[in-house]
Parts: structure tokens; C-alpha cells; sequence
């Protein structure tokens, strides 16, 4: 990464601190201005919602511009390769004249560039092995190893977090294709990626996002374990499902379904007791998702209940759990609180706001005309709550 | 780390506050807030399931008024909750409840809604005019929504309302291009029209002008996916599209000077769609179809970029 955008990024981590310090009211407006009168903006940069434009709108441009060429020349498969690649080389000097002399760090422009870049790059990698190796599976193997690499590259080059999960899961994928377990592989590689990302995410001498980017290696890598080890997974045979061409092979290791098993009870709660233990708020998050999905997989095997009472019960169960918390972590209780100290609940505030205009609002009445609708039935609810009597 | 160090031995931090601005760096303060939220909303989500569910599969053994009676009890339950935990009734932005009373609101309201449908369905009290349960439902919820300050229960109210004129929010875009006929389209134009009126009418009145960026946003969504849906689907699309331009410019023009970036980027997508309709409608040729794709996003990416900067400015002067 570019020193002067290293710099750039670890001045904002202190600004936006700063802001959520002014929110709670430990500084005061005064504090707030020293502050970012010392660590200053030097960046161009816009704010979401128009970054989400402005990435959409250069996307398009640049998609449209790349239509354009194809559509002019006609290539042929090498003439694509070549033009693929030069469309990616020259989106890739683009981003670098975006955050180098034009000094943008957050407009989506930049974004959008490298984000097709890369791609482009990733087709000109396919359309070089489609057809050339005996197996097909391989060029898809080849193609996904790359696009790990490139996704990669991009994220410790021009500090796009989000690109840290793509080429996590291009990897991963891309594993699929190695002859031998796939399981192995991925508990194998998932603990490796862990071991290396979990003290990456804490280097002082990374940047900023690629601090970040290590957070997202790091879930990539736990789901990719436990969607290893899960139960039902092994016994659906999921992951060799995946691997194209090849017809899963049952299970043949006699202990490898109580291994799973067991496996699948410990290692959300490992998870989430490491994270209780080491104050990691993403390994909580992680041993929360898996402890559900856990829950879930068990409701496959043994008959809990009818589907309606462990959905109801299971529901009071988590609002009764997340208000015991709220009240318990009202005070810090060793190191941990509900209080909110990142300006974080604005945003699950407006969530919660669109959530219930999407997903919790009811279905439209039938329009007159469209359905022979008759009184005596109807739908209600939503996000998995709807019904019909 | 080190910020924090030189900024505390500056004065810039009050002494007082350091050291748990140290420890939240640090991460040895972590917050869990967002958790408790998604935690709550996950449990009111699979409750209403839960409840759905009982009644789908139970009626007929339990019968429909101790159903009833269950349902409504529930509701109750958690509005009487509700009710103890509130603070008095103001116009104003009320201090934050608890989150647990925040999401059992939700909850309430929603088994509200359930048990108003099923006894519609049981007991037809309306006959045909059925879908007024949805009207009252709305009506419900939008009471509760402002007695309890709460902008997730009025997007709820907002939506029902919306669903009794036959409009459906949870996927308004899709709803309208697959129901998209002219009665659906007005109806969805005449919400969004009422919605953005109630915006204003919070924002002039003060009366909860928090709940503007609700109103205005679901009106909007309604007015300019109305419009769209007949300049996209309509064989009279031309006159759809040019009421969908003039639509857009209105709301661009208020949400630039309101300084509203979510109207401002609503009305900029749906103007960008609705003014291709017209620019591509007569080509045929692909290079000259790419070529003005490129250039009408390329004109887009421009005024965006100067609007941003001129909302921007207007914010900070």
C-alpha cells in the first residue's frame, strides 16, 4: 500500500474515533476540532450513499466502454485474452492514478475501477485455460486460485477490505478442485488462514484496512472449518456435492460422522468462548452464527418439538437472553458492555427501521382483478414469519 | 494507540476520560450492543413464526376464539410491557427505551397484526370489505408508533397502509413490474404522494420531525417505482416517463436544498432509468446502445459529483 494512503487511513481510524468520542460525550466540540485539525482529510472522499452511486455509475461506464470494444472488434477467444488483459492492466493504472495523483480514498470511483479490473483479469485468466487443460474442473480450479491471488493482491495493494473475503473464498473454492478430502483441506487451510490472520488483525504495523481485511480472512477461514465439520453437511456430502464433475463418494472413515458430531456441539462453543475470553468481538459474532446454525442441525436429527413451538420458543428464548444481557451489561461487567461506544446503534437503529418496512410489513390485498381472491384465507407477517390461513 | 497517548498528554483528551478511551482502543471495553439488537431481532422474527405457524396448524383443533383470545393476550403482554417502560408522551424525540422494549413493540405490533388477520379470516367481520383489517392494522401501528417513538413500528404502519391500497413494500420495484397495472401504479403513486406529504408535515410541523426520514423515504420509494414501472412497462410509457423526469427533478430540487441524500440519490437513479428509457428507445445499433450508455452514466457521474459537493457546501455553511 501506498505510504501516503497508509497514512491517510491510520489519520481517519483516529478521526472517527474521535467523532464517536464526541457522541458520548467524553470530548467536547473544541477537543473534537484539535483533534481533527491534527489529524486532517487529505483524502477526496465522499459519503456512502454517494460512494454507492458513484460506483455504480463508473461500473457502468466502465462495463459499457469494455461492451463497446467487444462488440467493435469482434475478437476471437486470443483476441479476447489480450484485450481482457489490456482492459484490466489499464483499470488497474487507473485506480493507481486515482489514489496517487488524484489522491481519491473513498469516492466508489476507485473502487469500481479496481473492482473491474480485477475481474477483467480474472476472465482473461479463464478464457486462457478454458479448453486447454484435459479436465474442465481444472481450469475452474486454475481460474479460482487466481482470482484468490488478484483478489488478494487488490486488497493489500489499494486497501479494499471486502476484497480480503473474496479472495478468501476464491481460495477455498478453489481447493475444491485438489484431488483427495476436500474436508481436510478446508479444516486444514481454514486453521492455517486462522493461525495467520488472527495476529495480523492486530498489527499496529498493518494498515488500517488491511488490519481489517485480515477480520474478514479470519471469518472466511472459521466458516470454512465449521462448514467442514457441521453434521449435516458430512452427511449431504455438501462440499464434494460442489467439486464439478465428480460424483460424491460416501464417507468412508467409521469415525468420522461422531467426530462431526461432536464437532459440530464444541466448535461454535469454542469459538464463542474464545471469544468471551479474549474480548474478540468478531469471534463472538462467529460462535453466535455457528451456535445457531448448530441449534438448527440438531432440529434435523431429534425431534425437539413441532417446528411452531421451537420456532416460539426458541424466539422468547433470545429476547428474554438479550434482555437479561442488556439490563447484566447496563455497567461494565469485565470488560464487556452494552453500552454503545462506536456511534454502532444508529445504524442497527435504521436497520431494525428498514427491516420492518421489508421484511416484517404484510403482503398488498390481491387487486381487484389479478386473483379470484375469497374471503376465508390470508397471508400475514414476513422474513420467515409468514403464514397463510 | 499512540494517538491517544499524545493526545492525552496534549490536554486535547480530558485527563478523566483517557483512560477508558485507552481501554476502548485497546479493545479491553468491547461493546455488544449491535449483538443484543440482532439477537432481539432474531427473536422477534422466529416468535412471529413460531405464533404464524401455531395458528396455521392448529386451528381447527383449538378453535378460533381461544386462538384468539391466545393471540391477543400475547400482544397485550408485550404492549402493557411496553407501556410501563415508556417515558410520557412528547412530540419530541423521546429518550431511547431499552432495546428489549424497543423490539418487544415490534413484537406486539405484529401479533397484533396476526390476530386482526386471523380474525378477519375466521369471522369475515367485514365481509368484503376485507383488506380494511389492513387499514386498521395500520392505524394501530402508527398509534403505537408515536406514542412509543418508534420509526421501525411506523415503517410498519407506513407499509400497511400501502398493502391495503394493494401496494407491497417489502419488494416494491418487483411487486409493481410484476402487478404493474395502471391501478396498482396509481395507488402506489398515491401513497408515495400521501407518504412525502407527511414528511413535510413533520418536518414544518415538529411534530416527531424525526419520523420525516420514514415518510419521505417510503414516499419516494413509492412515487418514483410508481412512475418507473409505467415509463419502464406502460404502452403509454412516454408520458409515464416524463411525468417520472419532472417527479425526479422535484424531489431532486427539495432534497438538495433539505440537504437529503437519500431522496437525492433516489430521485437520481429512478431520472437516470427514466431518461434511458427515452435515450435508448430508438436504437438498434449495439455500439451506438454501449456508446450512449457510457455517455449518458459518464453526464450522471458529473452531476452527481457536483451535487454532492453543492450539498456538501450548503451543510457546512
Amino acid at each position: 500500500m501506498r505510504p501516503e494512503l497508509d497514512r491517510a487511513r491510520r489519520r481517519r481510524v483516529v478521526r472517527d474515533a474521535a467523532l464517536s468520542w464526541k457522541r458520548a460525550g467524553a470530548i467536547d466540540a473544541s477537543a473534537l476540532a484539535a483533534i481533527e485539525s491534527r489529524y486532517p482529510e487529505d483524502r477526496v472522499r465522499q459519503r456512502p450513499l454517494w460512494r454507492v452511486l458513484i460506483f455504480v455509475f463508473a461500473y457502468v461506464i466502465g462495463s459499457a466502454v469494455g461492451g463497446l470494444v467487444i462488440v467493435t472488434i469482434h475478437p476471437q477467444r486470443d483476441g479476447a485474452i489480450v484485450l481482457a488483459l489490456l482492459f484490466g492492466a489499464a483499470l488497474a493504472g487507473a485506480t493507481e492514478l486515482a489514489q496517487g495523483r488524484w489522491r481519491f480514498d473513498g469516492t466508489g470511483a476507485e473502487a469500481a475501477t479496481s473492482y473491474l479490473g480485477v475481474t477483467s483479469l480474472v476472465v482473461a485468466v479463464a478464457l486462457l485455460l478454458v479448453d486447454r487443460p484435459s479436465s474442465p474442473a481444472a481450469a475452474l480450479g486454475a481460474t479460482l486460485a487466481a482470482a484468490a491471488l488478484l483478489f488478494g493482491g487488490a486488497w493489500w495493494r489499494w486497501g479494499f477490505p471486502v476484497y480480503a473475503l473474496f479472495a478468501s473464498a476464491c481460495a477455498f473454492f478453489a481447493a475444491l478442485d485438489l484431488p483427495g478430502p476436500v474436508r481436510i483441506f478446508w479444516i486444514a487451510g481454514g486453521i492455517v488462514a486462522a493461525a495467520i490472520a488472527a495476529p495480523l488483525r492486530e498489527s499496529a504495523r498493518l494498515s488500517p484496512p488491511q488490519r481489517d481485511g485480515c477480520g474478514y480472512v479470519l471469518g472466511a477461514a472459521l466458516a470454512a472449518i465449521y462448514a467442514a465439520v457441521n453434521l449435516y453437511s458430512l452427511d449431504h456430502r455438501f462440499l464434494e456435492a460442489l467439486r464439478p464433475g465428480a460424483a460424491p463418494v460416501p464417507v468412508s472413515w467409521p469415525f468420522a460422522r461422531t467426530l462431526s458430531a461432536a464437532a459440530t456441539a464444541l466448535f461454535p462453543a469454542a469459538v464463542l468462548a474464545a471469544g468471551c475470553l479474549g474480548k474478540r468481538r468478531l469471534l463472538v459474532d462467529a460462535g453466535l452464527a455457528f451456535s445457531a446454525l448448530s441449534l438448527v442441525t440438531l432440529r434435523a436429527y431429534v425431534s425437539i418439538g413441532p417446528l411452531w413451538l421451537v420456532l416460539a420458543a426458541s424466539g422468547a428464548a433470545l429476547i428474554l437472553a438479550a434482555a437479561f444481557f442488556e439490563r447484566f451489561l447496563a455497567r461494565e461487567r469485565s470488560g464487556w458492555t452494552a453500552e454503545d461506544l462506536s456511534d454502532e446503534d444508529k445504524a442497527g437503529a435504521v436497520a431494525t427501521t428498514i427491516a420492518a418496512a421489508t421484511v416484517l410489513s404484510p403482503d398488498a390485498r390481491p387487486s381487484p382483478g389479478t386473483a379470484g381472491f375469497t374471503p376465508g384465507g390470508g397471508r400475514y407477517g414476513g422474513g420467515g414469519a409468514s403464514g397463510e390461513f | 494507540m499512540e494517538a491517544i497517548e499524545r493526545l492525552a498528554a496534549e490536554g486535547v483528551i480530558p485527563a478523566a476520560e483517557a483512560p477508558r478511551i485507552s481501554r476502548i482502543a485497546r479493545g479491553d471495553l468491547v461493546s455488544v450492543r449491535l449483538e443484543i439488537r440482532a439477537l432481539l431481532y432474531a427473536g422477534v422474527t422466529l416468535a412471529v413464526a413460531g405464533a404464524g405457524l401455531f395458528v396455521k396448524e392448529h386451528y381447527r383443533e383449538i378453535g378460533p376464539v381461544a386462538i384468539t383470545l391466545a393471540l391477543s393476550l400475547a400482544a397485550a403482554g408485550c404492549l402493557v410491557f411496553v407501556a410501563r417502560a415508556a417515558s410520557p408522551f412528547s412530540w419530541e424525540r423521546s429518550p431511547a427505551p431499552r432495546l428489549a422494549a424497543q423490539y418487544v413493540l415490534i413484537l406486539g405490533v405484529l401479533l397484533v397484526g396476526v390476530d386482526l388477520a386471523y380474525v378477519e379470516a375466521q369471522f369475515r367481520v367485514l365481509g368484503p370489505e376485507w383488506p380494511y383489517h389492513l387499514l386498521l392494522y395500520s392505524g394501530v401501528a402508527l398509534v403505537a408508533a408515536y406514542r412509543f417513538d418508534s420509526a421501525a413500528v411506523l415503517s410498519i404502519a407506513l407499509s400497511a397502509f400501502a398493502a391495503w391500497r394493494g401496494v407491497e413494500v417489502k419488494n416494491a420495484l418487483g411487486f409493481l413490474f410484476r402487478n404493474g397495472g395502471s391501478r396498482v401504479r396509481m395507488n402506489a403513486i398515491a401513497c408515495g404522494l400521501l407518504f412525502l406529504a407527511g414528511a413535510a408535515a413533520s418536518a414544518r410541523a415538529r411534530r416527531k420531525a424525526h419520523f420525516e426520514a420514514v415518510w419521505g423515504n417510503l414516499g419516494c420509494l413509492l412515487l418514483l417505482g410508481g412512475l418507473l414501472s409505467g415509463a419502464l412497462g406502460s404502452p403509454a410509457w412516454t408520458l409515464w416517463g416524463g411525468a417520472l423526469l419532472v417527479a425526479g427533478a422535484a424531489v431532486l430540487a427539495v432534497a438538495v436544498r433539505a440537504g437529503r441524500e437519500a431522496y437525492a440519490a433516489q430521485a437520481i437513479v429512478a431520472g437516470y432509468l427514466g431518461a434511458m428509457r427515452f435515450v435508448l428507445h430508438p436504437i438498434r445499433d449495439e455500439k451506438l446502445l454501449f456508446l450512449l450508455v457510457a455517455a449518458t452514466a459518464s453526464v450522471t457521474l458529473w452531476v452527481l459529483v457536483r451535487l454532492h459537493r453543492r450539498m456538501q457546501g450548503r451543510h457546512e455553511t
